[in-house]
């Protein structure tokens, strides 16, 4: 019997189809939901979690929530937003179920700036794969340090490349609070990759 | 560009942002904000920076799902055994 991780994933043609799919509750229709979807998807729920075992439980519970809801999917945007928005909502139900945790800004500045830029070293000139993945290590690393508020509102507005109103709108609050979360965030991450931000601005952008 | 780019204005200026008391409303405190990083060198220099990187990392991106996650989600999905 062929598993469902080993099914031809063109079996719909398109996104209608594999909708059509889903609504009659065709297993392949799920499997490829997951397939198509599933990396973008986990990736955007480590982001607003912050945390990788995290985002294992929020992916499960938005897919399969999606799942029984495609009846909901009205087609007015692409089944990818509309994802999208069914993963950012359970994640942050998830964060605000968290205990609140106090977090010293200043104090997060300090210690960073007693951390020694040790992944880079200037002296060499490492291939731009292995200096991607050390850069894409920090920026997770940072990204996952910051509050919950202020990753939440970074992710969305900045990697997500949500609009302000449509971020303030997914965390229900004003644009201007989004707006002061986001400048926060990207004081406390100017700090944090400090080390790594010339690099980023000059040669660097073209490494892949 | 490192740490000591944050220089004494600009902490100072995280300082008042943190505490807040500077601003009597969010709106004023982006604006207050906004405005900080367009008169100083420093900060426009280091958000340009930021900007740079964060526009490599969303470029670069790579997603994919570990193999037993995407076992447990299909398992799970489709009702079938994950072994």
């Amino acid at each position: 019997m062929v598993k469902p991780w080993e099914i031809d994933l063109t079996v719909y043609e398109d996104e209608q189809a594999l909708l059509e799919g889903l609504r009659r509750r065709e297993p392949v229709a799920c499997t490829c939901l997951l397939k198509r979807f599933g990396p973008r998807m986990y990736q955007l729920a480590i982001r607003l979690m912050g945390d990788p075992d995290e985002a294992e439980g929020v992916l499960q519970e938005a897919l399969i929530q999606a799942c029984r809801r495609i009846e909901d999917f009205e087609g007015r945007s692409g089944l990818g937003t509309w994802l999208h928005r069914i993963v950012t909502n359970t994640a942050l139900m998830r964060l605000r179920r968290r205990k609140p945790v106090t977090v010293d800004l200043h104090e997060q500045l300090q210690k960073r700036a007693a951390v020694p830029p040790a992944l880079v070293d200037a002296t060499t000139e490492p291939s731009a794969e292995v200096m991607g993945a050390e850069l894409r290590a920090m920026i997770d690393r940072a990204l996952a340090d910051l509050p919950d508020t202020l990753r939440t509102a970074f992710v969305l507005r900045e990697i997500e490349g949500l609009s302000t109103r449509e971020a303030a709108a997914e965390l229900g609050i004003s644009e201007s609070a989004l707006k002061v979360r986001v400048h926060r965030a990207r004081l406390a991450l100017r700090a944090a990759l400090a080390p790594y931000l010339d690099d980023a601005g000059a040669d660097g952008k073209e490494a892949t | 560009m490192g740490i000591e780019h944050l220089d004494d204005a600009c902490r100072a200026w995280l300082e008042r942002l943190v505490d807040g008391s500077e601003a009597e409303s969010d709106e004023e405190l982006a604006r207050i904000i906004a405005e900080h990083i367009a008169e100083c060198p420093t900060c426009a220099a280091s958000e340009a920076a930021l900007s740079a990187l964060i526009d490599r990392y969303r470029r670069t991106d790579q997603p994919s799902l570990p193999e037993h996650l995407e076992r447990r989600l299909l398992a799970c999905l489709t009702g079938s055994d994950p072994s």
